[in-house]
């Protein structure tokens, strides 16, 4: 073989050599796991030695007949609409006052409301957990407030279970929307809010027609993010109500899954809710997408 | 000399390197001859570490007094209870030999998904025939095999896939101080009707006295545990050993009825309590006043109220109808022997020492533990028949109340208890009907009005769980 047709080789084969180790921890790690799951999804399976193929059996059950994971599905986009609703507002409002120079110690509150965010879910669950006992901290205020002892059940009554479980959550996730909103509010230009105050425009709509549309991409990635979140919930409502919680308010979509998988056994169901969900989020993204008008080429 | 990519890049290469070579070069433990898998950290400790003998001698562990005799090594394993129950169960369906532990320990709420394959294809190994030749079959008591076994549909025959460690019976403990204070005599209830209402005074008196929020009993508001263990002692299970269901049964629509008004509308006399052990400083405050106490639930009283000592003390449960039994059972924990196991004769002897033998009760007794075994044999012992100064003693005699004596002599009545795939979700079917019932009398309905819509909810329970059991039945 001559020199140049070795150089043309190489230079063919190394993009293919440098994808290689991914491409193999990818097919590995995902795209089996992930193959076999859909595959599973379509199977009863049973012990180690059995699975029957039962077609589209586990679908229509599941979406015709499964009360429970009905539940679990109102129960996680009431949990995620909420959590939008609440977080998105706040987090923004954090940016914008921490992104004020008037305030002092700007980063230490930035680092402050950021830092919840690092002790992740779990953590949240157990110290939420002895927050909202029947004699716990919150109550005791609520005590010292009334005047006398208030059981407030946060966390046995089915009205405030999930309540429980966004206000945990909000406090776990609001500084980390507030992190991306901060990054979106510097690449604003200054020059659009002068020439908005010049043409006599207020607070108001300086942040209507100047603040929103600047941070659109970043909002549009933020209420995606947490979208996709909210349907993934599963550590905080498992730690914080011991499980799917008071008449299975807490009952999360991937709690589901997992109470299906490991507390009865049956894989091949278990995997045909993590597929519906994979479609809920792509209808979900999708939806999102269209909504925010999101263009990649501006997008984060 | 330079590093074209920068410093950072040059370290994490350098750690990464450094890293894989200590991977590389750590050596790998040899596999012990046997391995077990425990969730509970007292098992652990009692099969781990040394104890003293009846002399006060310090004896080997349980594990090293197995290698002594038989020869095999052990390794004893302490995993969360999540990550042992997926482990295991990832490990079974795989047939990972090399990864499945010989023995395992496994908790009553976990142990259905490991019954739902054919009785052949359970990853536990069938121990009939063990218990059988050893003659342990005959010396445990029988009842709690029932959530250990299935029964094969082939032959009738009742196939046990674990040897029960304990058998949790439940009784009342309560606050005698604060009742005593009241004028109640708790004790004297032998009906649960009785007991309501001698609650009630209870709860009278102290409104009066300025506790309006002091509750008499803990009872779950969103949880199964108390039901279960009321319909347990009437005989019902929610679903059997056949995979019946039984919500329609005239005495669990009863029970129901009767569980929701403890705890809604004007005769209620339950509340909840603090998740974890946190209802032990319910009980020291007074919030509630009495709970149901399985035999490891009354030792947590000990170890997190022990300002409680000398106020409280302890009774069984009252009764419904005469045909009930006086107690319940809440929790347990087997030994199995896993199927892929390649020793199962070691494996069994191994089962045998550390959970069946003389020498095993005396190491749980050691590191006391003062839950009753499942074996009758050994309630003898005189550390079970001391009386206990930390439970109070009959009015006007002082010296503690023989709470093992209590707990040994409802241990023989305590009833079966089936545990199937599906126990959990009817559970919690249960308690979302329970929830309904105990809204309608929150929101003023009168209980003799309850029965019909409570009969139809259950009923609509039983139809849709039903459905759930048809469509996860397996025909190969």
């Amino acid at each position: 073989m001559n020199r140049d047709r070795w150089w043309k080789l190489q230079a063919r084969a190394a993009p293919y050599l440098f994808v290689s180790p991914f491409l193999a921890v990818f097919c590995c790690f995902m795209l089996y796991p992930l193959s076999r799951s859909l595959l599973l999804s379509f199977h009863k399976t049973i012990g180690p030695r059995h699975s029957v193929f039962v077609g589209w059996s586990n679908y229509r059950y599941l979406l015709g007949h499964d009360r429970l994971f009905g539940l679990a599905l109102l129960n996680t986009a009431a949990y995620t609409a909420a959590f939008l609703a609440l977080q998105i507002p706040m987090s923004l409002g954090l940016a914008l006052l921490l992104s004020s120079r008037r305030v002092r110690f700007r980063n230490l509150f930035r680092f402050s409301f950021f830092s919840s965010y690092l002790v992740g879910q779990v953590f949240v669950g157990v110290i939420f957990f002895q927050l909202f006992g029947p004699d716990g901290l919150i109550n005791h205020i609520a005590g010292a407030v009334a005047g006398h002892r208030v059981v407030i059940p946060w966390l046995s009554s089915p009205n405030l279970a999930m309540p429980s479980v966004l206000i945990a959550s909000l406090w776990l996730a609001t500084g980390y929307g507030m992190v991306y909103f901060l990054a979106a509010l510097q690449s604003v230009d200054p020059e659009l809010y002068e020439a908005a105050e010049m043409d006599g425009a207020g607070n108001w709509q300086r942040f209507l027609h100047v603040t929103l549309p600047g941070i659109r991409p970043m909002l549009a990635y933020v209420v995606l993010v947490g979208a996709i979140g909210g349907f993934q919930l599963f550590e905080l409502p498992f730690v914080l109500l011991q499980g799917a919680g008071p008449d299975a308010r807490g009952l999360t979509v991937v709690m589901y899954l997992f109470i299906m998988g490991f507390n009865t056994g049956d894989l091949g169901y278990a995997s045909a809710i993590g597929w519906m969900l994979v479609a809920i989020l792509l209808t979900l993204t999708f939806i999102q997408f269209r909504f925010f008008r999101f263009r990649p080429e501006i997008g984060t | 000399m330079r590093f074209s990519l920068g410093k950072p890049i040059l370290v994490l290469s350098l750690a990464a390197a450094i890293s894989a070579v200590a991977v590389w070069r750590h050596p790998v433990p040899p596999r012990a001859d046997l391995v077990l898998w425990t969730f509970d950290q007292t098992d652990a400790r009692t099969y781990r570490d040394r104890f003293p003998d009846a002399h006060g001698r310090l004896m080997p562990s349980l594990a090293e007094q197995f290698q002594q005799q038989f020869g095999p090594r052990v390794r004893i394993s302490l995993i969360g209870e999540l990550g042992e129950n997926i482990r295991l169960a990832s490990a079974l369906m795989s047939q990972a030999d090399a990864q499945t532990p010989d023995l395992c320990e496994i908790e009553i709420h976990s142990i259905g998904q490991f019954l739902r394959p054919p009785c052949d294809d359970v990853g536990l190994l069938p121990l009939n025939d063990f218990l059988e030749k050893s003659g342990w079959g005959r010396r445990i008591v029988a009842s709690r095999f029932a959530p250990w076994s299935k029964t094969d549909p082939r032959t009738g025959q009742r196939i046990i896939y674990g040897v029960p460690a304990d058998v949790h019976p439940v009784t009342i403990t309560y606050r005698k101080d604060l009742f005593e204070e009241a004028g109640v005599d708790l004790e004297a209830a032998k009906t649960w009707d009785e007991f309501q209402d001698r609650c009630l005074s209870f709860q009278r008196y102290w409104a009066a006295h300025g506790h309006r929020d002091r509750r008499a009993i803990a009872l779950s508001t969103g949880g199964p545990d108390e039901i279960v263990e009321m319909l347990l002692q009437r005989h019902i299970n929610l679903i059997d050993r056949a995979e019946k269901l039984h919500f329609t049964e005239a005495k669990l629509l009863e029970t129901a009825i009767f569980y929701a008004q403890l705890l809604a509308g004007p005769r209620a006399i339950g509340a909840d309590v603090s998740s974890g052990v946190g209802w032990t400083e319910d009980l020291a405050r007074g919030n509630v006043c009495a709970v149901c106490t399985p035999d490891w639930k009354a030792g947590y009283i000990r170890q997190f109220s022990p300002e409680l000592s000398g106020k409280v003390r302890m009774m069984p449960l009252p009764k419904f109808e005469p045909s009930d039994a006086p107690t319940s059972t809440s929790g347990g924990t087997m030994i199995g022997i896993c199927r892929t196991c390649p020793h199962p004769e070691q494996a069994w002897k191994l089962l045998e020492f550390l959970c069946l033998s003389p020498q095993a009760n005396q190491a749980r007794i050691a590191a006391g533990d003062d839950i009753l075994p499942a074996i009758p044999d050994y309630w003898n012992a005189p550390v079970y028949h001391q009386r206990d100064p930390f439970f109070a003693g009959p009015s006007g005699t002082g010296g503690g109340q023989d709470v093992g004596d209590l707990y040994i002599r409802l241990a023989r009545q305590i009833p079966e208890r089936f545990v199937t795939p599906y126990t959990f979700q009817a559970e919690l079917v249960l308690v979302a009907v329970l929830h309904r019932a105990e809204e309608y009398l929150a929101s003023g309905g009168r209980t003799d009005g309850l029965s019909q819509p409570c009969a139809e909810w259950l009923a609509e329970a039983q139809d849709e769980l039903q459905r759930r059991i048809d469509f996860g039945k397996f025909e190969p």
